[in-house]
């Protein structure tokens, strides 16, 4: 019975997570049509329904859909003791490579392309790698190698093949 | 049709150039579709960008190179190390991986060769008699059976997405309000812009798909726990005994045409056709009993299937525009992003690029077959590489990969929006594919249903006084409600159980 309850509040966590993922695309919508005023400004000639006919259209389905995903867990909110319980499972390596991945943009504007992506590799290369305490000097030298042949590689097939104006 | 067709054969044999990406795109595709973690919706969406460069008849045959290749690179992880490399391999390791541990993983693999040389061929063969028929007929559309193909497609990717039809149909959804970012064709109003520049031009396909496809799938593999360097059982001799081939003939033909028939359903995927196929094969078979334990036929049949699908899913893509599965809606991207519409007048307007996407889908299918069995020994010595190295070389891919269109840093953080966006999706167990069919499919379907209004003095009954788009709509909502059907009867059960 615990059980059944606890992973009733798991599931409303999730579901009300996905309610509200839906409803935030929504809400950005809904703001960004309000805000813009030339959608309704009457460039739109003749019979033409205009630009912000699909937009509205689709986000209604957005908002209509996004509240109808609350009730499900508002009423397992309501059976279960009153608490959602937010199950996460989230570790810390795939936000650092997101952030180290937003940076990096940034890394190449500074040091150039070749070294932000050495640095890059290297990082995490050894950053990821399991038992890389145990073994360091093996991890150092593997991270070294990944390193300088994605470079190779980034070179060859960006730089040199389709010609991209790298910073 | 024919005619074209042998034309694209020739021009693509006579030019080395041609020849060569068409091989190298193989040899990519293998390797890629072998790797776990790496499915051939990912390769696709990562070397995209790389063929922005190349004139568009080159990209295609790279990319077809890729696509049909990697489906037979996803059944080499899923014989020697018993993870499939991509969804539609995931039944060839029942029958496969117990064969490769009995020793003899050369054997298994050569029937996967076969198969996917067989099925590929077939589904090829089928797709060249079917889609100049269906495009023929598909040129009597107009704009109000475009738009509900369009939302025919949608919602059959939602139908068959993993999860709830309806979370599907709202992912479609910012799919379309996605596609709809920038300036308005019509009337050159700015949509979802914020006032920026960059959103000014909207979301180009390729980070887009670089970012859910590819980055996406990087941040999901990362979260998962540390995998251990895969053991890759030993190969033998990497050829079938003579003796069995006739005895799956006959699995390889039923498989084959499953997977064409599956594949040209819009959204239904690999994964169903290969467990049809093996299904079927199991309940034919006078020793059921042997399926599971390594028999040829539980090889041979699904993965037959599973290259008849690349064909079969062409056909809606390439006749009505709308994209069969997620690598075909990777490659309509490519062709618009080349400048071209797929669709009926395809066939009318550039004949020679259908002949093109024939021709380099038959040299990838032989390719295949060549490159596998000459190189199978060195291509499994990259399922040896460590995936964090692979992930991380992979993140690299697509950050300047997504630069790399249109030289500009904006579509790197783009990319890395949607990446981002879709590891939340994969935490909240939603289906990213709908997102890509609402970017491809928008502008057809906001075209179509703003003309049809016009054409209709904004009547929406046009919709339904036309009757292919009343079939459609009707089969739009028969994919909509038979859900809820589901769920209802299953709801009554437990009342009255």
């Amino acid at each position: 019975m615990d059980n059944d309850a606890g992973r009733n509040q798991d599931n409303a966590g999730l579901d009300l997570g996905v309610a509200v993922f839906f409803l935030l695309w929504a809400g950005v919508g809904w703001v960004s049509i309000a805000t813009n005023s030339s959608l309704f400004s009457g460039r739109a000639t003749g019979l033409d329904p205009g630009p912000a006919l699909l937009p509205i259209i689709t986000l209604s389905i957005l908002t209509a859909g996004g509240l109808a995903l609350t009730v499900s867990p508002v009423r397992k909110w309501m059976s279960a003791s009153r608490r959602i319980r937010w199950k996460s499972d989230l570790n810390w390596r795939p936000i650092g490579f997101l952030a180290c991945v937003v940076a990096f943009p940034t890394l190449m504007h500074a040091i150039g392309y070749a070294a932000a992506t050495a640095l890059f590799v290297f990082f995490w290369s050894f950053a990821l790698a399991p038992n890389a305490m145990q073994r360091p000097r093996r991890t150092l030298v593997i991270a070294t190698i990944a390193a300088l042949v994605t470079t190779l590689l980034i070179y060859v097939g960006f730089d040199l093949v389709i010609r991209s104006r790298l910073p | 049709m024919f005619d074209v067709f042998a034309t694209a054969l020739i021009e693509i044999a006579t030019r080395p150039d041609l020849l060569g990406l068409s091989l190298t795109g193989v040899m990519v595709g293998i390797i890629l579709g072998a790797l776990p973690g790496v499915s051939s919706t990912m390769a696709l969406a990562i070397l995209l960008p790389l063929s922005y460069a190349m004139p568009t008849d080159a990209a295609m045959v790279f990319l077809i190179g890729v696509f049909s290749s990697s489906v037979f690179g996803g059944s080499i992880s899923a014989i020697l190390i018993n993870i499939p490399g991509t969804p539609g391999a995931i039944v060839t390791q029942f029958d496969g991986y117990p064969m490769a541990k009995s020793g003899r993983a050369g054997e298994a693999l050569s029937y996967a060769l076969l198969a996917s040389t067989v099925g590929g061929l077939l589904g090829l063969a089928i797709l060249s008699i079917v889609a100049p028929l269906i495009a023929s007929a598909a040129l009597q559309f107009r704009s109000p059976e475009f738009a509900m193909a369009a939302i025919f497609g949608l919602t059959m990717l939602a139908y068959a997405s993993p999860g709830s039809t309806f979370r599907g149909i709202l992912v479609g959804c910012i799919g379309l309000i996605v596609g709809m970012v920038g300036f308005d064709k019509l009337t050159d109003v700015a949509r979802f812009d914020f006032g920026t520049r960059v959103l000014q031009n909207g979301i180009d396909i390729v980070p887009l798909t670089v970012g859910i496809f590819g980055f996406a799938e990087v941040l999901i593999n990362l979260s998962s726990s540390n995998q251990p360097i895969a053991h890759v059982a030993r190969i033998n001799r990497i050829f079938p005994p003579l003796a069995s081939l006739p005895k799956l003939i006959a699995p390889m033909m039923r498989g084959s045409l499953i997977g064409t028939f599956v594949g040209a359903i819009p959204a239904a995927g690999s994964a169903i056709a290969v467990a049809l196929a093996y299904a079927q094969e199991q309940r034919l078979s006078k020793e059921p009993e042997t399926f599971g334990k390594g028999a040829p036929a539980g090889i041979v049949a699904p993965e037959a299937s599973n290259n008849a699908c690349v064909g079969g899913a062409l056909v809606p893509m390439m006749t009505l525009g709308v994209p069969g599965d997620t690598m075909t809606a990777v490659l309509m991207g490519a062709l618009l992003l080349h400048g071209l519409r797929p669709g009926p007048l395809l066939f009318a307007e550039n004949p020679q690029m259908v002949g093109t996407i024939f021709g380099s889908l038959f040299f990838a299918i032989l390719l295949t077959l060549v490159f596998g069995f000459v190189a199978i020994a060195a291509i499994i010595q990259f399922l040896k590489m460590p995936r964090h190295i692979l992930m991380v070389g992979i993140a690299i891919l697509c950050i300047f990969g997504s630069f790399a269109v249109r030289n500009t840093m904006s579509d790197v953080y783009i990319m890395i929006a949607f990446g981002a966006v879709g590891f939340v999706m994969h935490k909240l167990k939603l289906p990213t594919a709908p997102l890509a069919f609402g970017l491809v499919l928008g502008p057809l379907l906001e075209e179509n249903l703003r003309r049809s209004l016009i054409i209709s003095r904004g009547s929406w009954s046009v919709f339904i006084d036309r009757p292919i788009s009343l079939i459609l709509i009707l089969l739009s909502m028969a994919a909509l409600l038979y859900p809820l059907v589901g769920l209802y009867r299953k709801n009554r059960r437990e009342q009255t159980g």
